[in-house]
């Protein structure tokens, strides 16, 4: 056919990198399908009584839970106890505090942390050691690229978590 | 600035997924194809707007959309690379009747695209009354009827 500018070399490369293409896509899905809200992604770290669960990667404006527990603690059985709680305030400049569980009785202002205070129960009886208790941030991604978490007991352990946020 | 990122970014991954994706993606004209990019045109509105639903917001976004689109075909004018890159090349499918069927199915295109092609822009019956059938750039396909009595 008279000027028609057909390339065959050319048609065929493009299949083969459309082929490719399929792949990538599929290798996309299944990451998404396996990450995300997934088994794969969330972890924890530890130092000593303190546990916190995170997700390692998380998109950008998407919710995003973490979860502190701390192992157990000796009650002085006269009253609610408290727990206090730091958290770098650099990492969480990054993200959009939704809502705590349970709602913190106070948070102080550091020059480089904030100090949540919780009251814990200590329904179990004088002097005895309460279980682990749990407290929940219900965080939304503000910022993309690495969120360096820094966490800690006020005077005891402190943990460390990297969060990568895709845009 | 964000606004403009959001528009580049979004721009060139649909440009490269379409590509991927194939002609017939974007020339089918089943009722699921049709409905298939209007569910693609909402999953798009969030991720160009965020949370910023100003006035301000759309005109930037649709200014850099437009702006990049001539952009590329001011581009494509002069590098007939990148123009053969974005767009693909014409292919010829039926030849004096014959068709080509390595190249049906790697255009993942069967006789019966090509028959209702036929019969949709020229009216002919039968395959040998096509002298070519051509898938074009953009996924279409365009018809060259045989002349009556044979030759052409």
């Amino acid at each position: 056919m008279q000027q028609l500018e057909q390339d065959l070399p050319f048609q065929r490369r493009e299949w083969r990198a459309q082929r490719v293409g399929w792949l990538l896509m599929a290798a996309v899905v299944a990451a998404a399908l396996f990450g995300g809200a997934g088994p794969l992604t969330t972890t924890t770290a530890e130092a000593g009584s303190l546990h916190v669960e995170y997700r390692r990667f998380d998109r950008f404006k998407a919710p995003t839970p973490l979860r502190f527990r701390v192992g157990g603690r000796a009650t002085s059985g006269t009253g609610p106890d408290t727990l206090r709680l730091w958290i770098d305030r650099d990492y969480l400049g990054r993200f959009q505090v939704g809502g705590v569980l349970p709602t913190p009785d106070g948070v102080e202002v550091g020059p480089d942390r904030l100090t949540y205070s919780f009251v814990v129960s200590n329904a179990v009886g004088p002097a005895e050691a309460t279980g682990p208790v749990e407290v929940t941030f219900h965080l939304t991604a503000e910022a993309f690229g690495v969120a360096r978490g820094r966490a800690g007991l006020p005077g005891g352990e402190a943990v460390a978590f990297d969060q990568l946020i895709y845009p | 600035m964000d606004a403009v990122l959001r528009a580049v970014a979004i721009y060139t991954f649909l440009l490269v997924v379409f590509r991927i994706a194939g002609k017939r993606t974007l020339a089918d004209v089943t009722t699921f194809d049709f409905v298939l990019l209007l569910i693609i045109a909402e999953t798009t509105q969030q991720g160009l707007l965020g949370n910023d639903f100003s006035v301000t917001n759309s005109f930037l976004l649709i200014t850099t959309l437009i702006g990049l689109d001539v952009g590329l075909s001011l581009l494509k004018g002069r590098l007939p690379r990148l123009a053969k890159a974005t767009e693909g090349v014409p292919l010829v499918l039926v030849e004096d009747g014959e068709p080509f069927e390595d190249r049906l199915r790697g255009a993942r295109i069967d006789e019966g695209d090509v028959l209702e092609a036929a019969r949709r822009l020229q009216g002919l019956e039968r395959l040998d009354q096509i002298k070519y059938a051509v898938l074009e750039r953009d996924g279409g396909i365009s018809i060259v009827p045989a002349r009556p009595g044979g030759g052409g």
